[in-house]
């Protein structure tokens, strides 16, 4: 009787141990399965790009930088006399879009606007020209190789969002570089005589820093040694910049003053009296 | 007691410490905190994208590593290192993101039982006996939030980290100069995945100036040993750019010339707040040659500090806190996720100076800083950064760090234990 029990608990371990066998390799099996498809469940998820602006917003750009006879240099005379973005560009002159439309369909953006050239006049008057900007939903659907350089700035005044994606999977020549680690930046390189022979007369480079809604907050041109040629800044501070900047510099002055008082007061009471 | 029953019982012995239940819950939050952001945020702009990519165009097209078309971001190091992420590219992208991640954690583990190992055998006499504040430290390294910036962007980090204690380990445990090759080839590999722990080089070199005998004190046997295990693995690089020309161009260009060292970020480096400063205010300015005087000058001040030091025990803790302080001030980008080869480094200073030094009043600020609240100011950087783009709170403690490690150097009254 006993050897029979003790026969039965020995096949009761074993079933046991077996089940427990299986039990884990359901498990260790379930987890490298659920690994391996979690990426392709997950990756239904594709970017829907979008237009980051809206009907009727408005956007002034202010010139911060134009160095006009190195421009003139670079480009030759009658640079900002074209129809281009950088018409009647100067140092202190501003440049306004107002969006009219944004139609959106299956494969592509596309933007209506309206252009007040750059300006010194504070009131800005009848718009200069209407345009447009299409953008493909889908940015590798561009096939053939991308160079912005219709009118001059060599990058675009707006993007699709998120801006950083858009850029970094369009199909941009080789004298574009995208880093949008941290903001949607795009780099251009530009060697002398990179267009044509004589333009560019010298070597340029441009770095564009997009914001979250895909507008153009800053674009800089620069010449060898990362002089700057022209500066453009969208005249646009963001509501919560002042205040964080206040409060960031008021907790450093009080931990200072903390700080020095604690120190001052530590080698007081070290002192003999 | 195996390995397989010991593992178990110590476990159980660390959840007994509430500090390490905060530690491992607090961790795993960070980990799938950063697997949710990734699939829901981060997939298309993550580091991680481009050590997937370098692994299948090594194997490929070598020719074009350096061509950054093939990337979202530059690939910037080594091509040897290519070959770490060769087994990630046979899974699909999310797959291979969170296997990587899921080694991290290994790496993390791995990089723990290091950390502890290091701080008993170097901990000062003076020091608690039991290992309760240890695991406390352990756990604050854990905890702190620049992993969570690692795991979100897939980042490499822990490898550097691992070698260098691993080598730090190597170094102090023993004397034989087999082991200083071996110590160095292992920090020389960790220098071949990420270039940053590259300024650990010149504080290999054995050099001292003997205060009391009033000469140079230099060892050229180890010094050789140490510098060609080091270089030994990086050198094998060099095969690579041999045999492919355009690769070193590459390198070059993309490390130093390129665009990207320009780019506006929140680096704390003092290089980067330079360049950031003179892109703000539309100053001309050469990447190049504010990289190269900010090196002179913290660098090589550092190094010259160091030779006059009045000790030697233990002296290569502070070798590996010298390098990477320095590295972390002067290359361009020094991110809140780079602190995690500083940081464990840190701890180890803590306990290897006696436990009430004033030296650690300047230690311990930053290693918390850099653990909680670095983080923070990078958010603020960009709230602020249209205005003031310089993120400068991990600059001042690097800066604190590096002045408390300096004046332990010069410390002419040292604690007994340490003399012994």
């Amino acid at each position: 009787m006993v050897l029979l029990n003790i026969v039965i608990k020995r096949k009761e371990t074993i079933l046991w141990r077996n089940r427990k066998l299986k039990y884990r390799q359901y498990l260790i099996s379930f987890l490298i399965f659920s690994l391996l498809f979690s990426g392709i469940v997950l990756n239904v998820n594709a970017i829907n790009y979008k237009i980051g602006v809206n009907e009727n917003d408005e956007f002034i750009w202010k010139c911060k930088v134009c160095n006009t006879p190195e421009m003139s240099v670079i480009f030759g005379l009658g640079w900002n006399n074209n129809s281009g973005i950088f018409q009647n560009l100067n140092k202190g002159t501003r440049m306004k879009w107002e969006i009219n439309t944004v139609e959106v369909n299956e494969t592509a953006n596309k933007i209506e606007f309206s252009i007040w050239f750059w300006t010194q006049n504070e009131s800005w008057g009848v718009n200069d020209i209407d345009s447009q900007m299409i953008y493909l939903k889908n940015p590798k659907a561009y096939t053939a190789e991308l160079n912005i350089s219709t009118d001059n700035s060599f990058v675009p005044f707006l993007f699709p969002i998120p801006v950083g994606e858009y850029m970094g999977n369009l199909n941009l020549s080789v004298w574009y570089d995208v880093d949008s680690r941290v903001l949607p930046t795009l780099n251009v390189e530009i060697s002398k005589d990179g267009i044509r022979t004589g333009y560019p007369s010298k070597e340029i480079e441009i770095i564009a820093i997009y914001n979250d809604k895909g507008i153009l907050s800053s674009y800089k041109l620069y010449t060898k040694g990362h002089v700057v040629i022209v500066d453009i800044a969208l005249d646009f501070l963001p509501f919560y910049v002042i205040p964080t900047l206040i409060i960031l510099f008021t907790v450093l002055s009080l931990g200072i003053i903390v700080y020095i008082i604690k120190k001052y007061k530590s080698i007081s009471l070290s002192k003999p009296k | 007691m195996s390995l397989i029953t010991r593992i178990p019982n110590r476990l159980k012995e660390l959840w007994e410490h509430k500090v390490f239940r905060y530690a491992l819950i607090l961790h795993i939050f960070y980990f799938t905190l950063s697997i949710v952001l990734f699939f829901f945020l981060y997939k298309e702009k993550n580091d991680f994208i481009i050590f997937y990519n370098v692994g299948d165009i090594f194997l490929n097209d070598i020719e074009n590593l350096y061509n950054q078309t093939n990337y979202l971001w530059d690939f910037r190091y080594f091509p040897l290192s290519a070959l770490f992420f060769i087994p990630y590219s046979v899974f699909n992208f999310e797959t291979a993101f969170i296997i990587f991640n899921v080694f991290n954690i290994i790496l993390n583990i791995l990089i723990c039982i290091i950390l502890y190992k290091i701080i008993l055998l170097v901990r000062n006499k003076d020091h608690e006996n039991d290992d309760k504040r240890v695991i406390l430290y352990v756990c604050v390294y854990l905890m702190g939030l620049p992993h969570v910036l690692n795991y979100i962007y897939g980042q490499i980090n822990l490898y550097i980290t691992l070698f260098i204690l691993i080598s730090l380990y190597i170094f102090l445990k023993y004397e034989e100069i087999k082991w200083e090759l071996i110590g160095s080839v292992i920090l020389g590999i960790g220098i071949l995945i990420k270039p940053t722990a590259i300024f650990l080089i010149p504080f290999l070199i054995i050099l001292r100036f003997d205060f009391q005998n009033k000469q140079v004190k230099f060892d050229f046997s180890i010094t050789m040993v140490r510098l060609l295990g080091v270089i030994l693995p990086v050198l094998l690089n060099f095969i690579l750019f041999v045999i492919f020309p355009p690769l070193w161009e590459g390198f070059l260009d993309t490390n130093f010339t390129g665009t990207n060292p320009i780019a506006l970020n929140f680096s704390f480096s003092i290089t980067k707040l330079i360049t950031n400063f003179c892109y703000f205010y539309n100053i001309p300015f050469n990447q190049l040659y504010i990289l190269f005087g900010v090196v002179c000058i913290i660098g090589g001040l550092g190094f010259i500090l160091f030779i006059f030091r009045r000790f030697e025990k233990d002296s290569i803790i502070y070798s590996f806190a010298f390098g990477i302080t320095i590295m972390l001030l002067v290359y361009y980008d020094s991110w809140d996720h780079h602190l995690l080869n500083l940081t464990p480094i840190l701890i180890i200073m803590i306990f290897n100076l006696p436990r009430h030094s004033e030296i650690t009043n300047s230690i311990k600020p930053s290693l918390f800083f850099f653990s909680f609240f670095d983080l923070v100011l990078v958010g603020i950087w960009y709230l602020i950064y249209p205005l003031f783009p310089f993120n400068f709170g991990s600059t001042i403690f690097l800066l604190v760090s590096l002045y408390g490690i300096i004046k332990y150097c010069y410390k002419k009254k040292r604690n007994y234990f340490m003399e012994e």
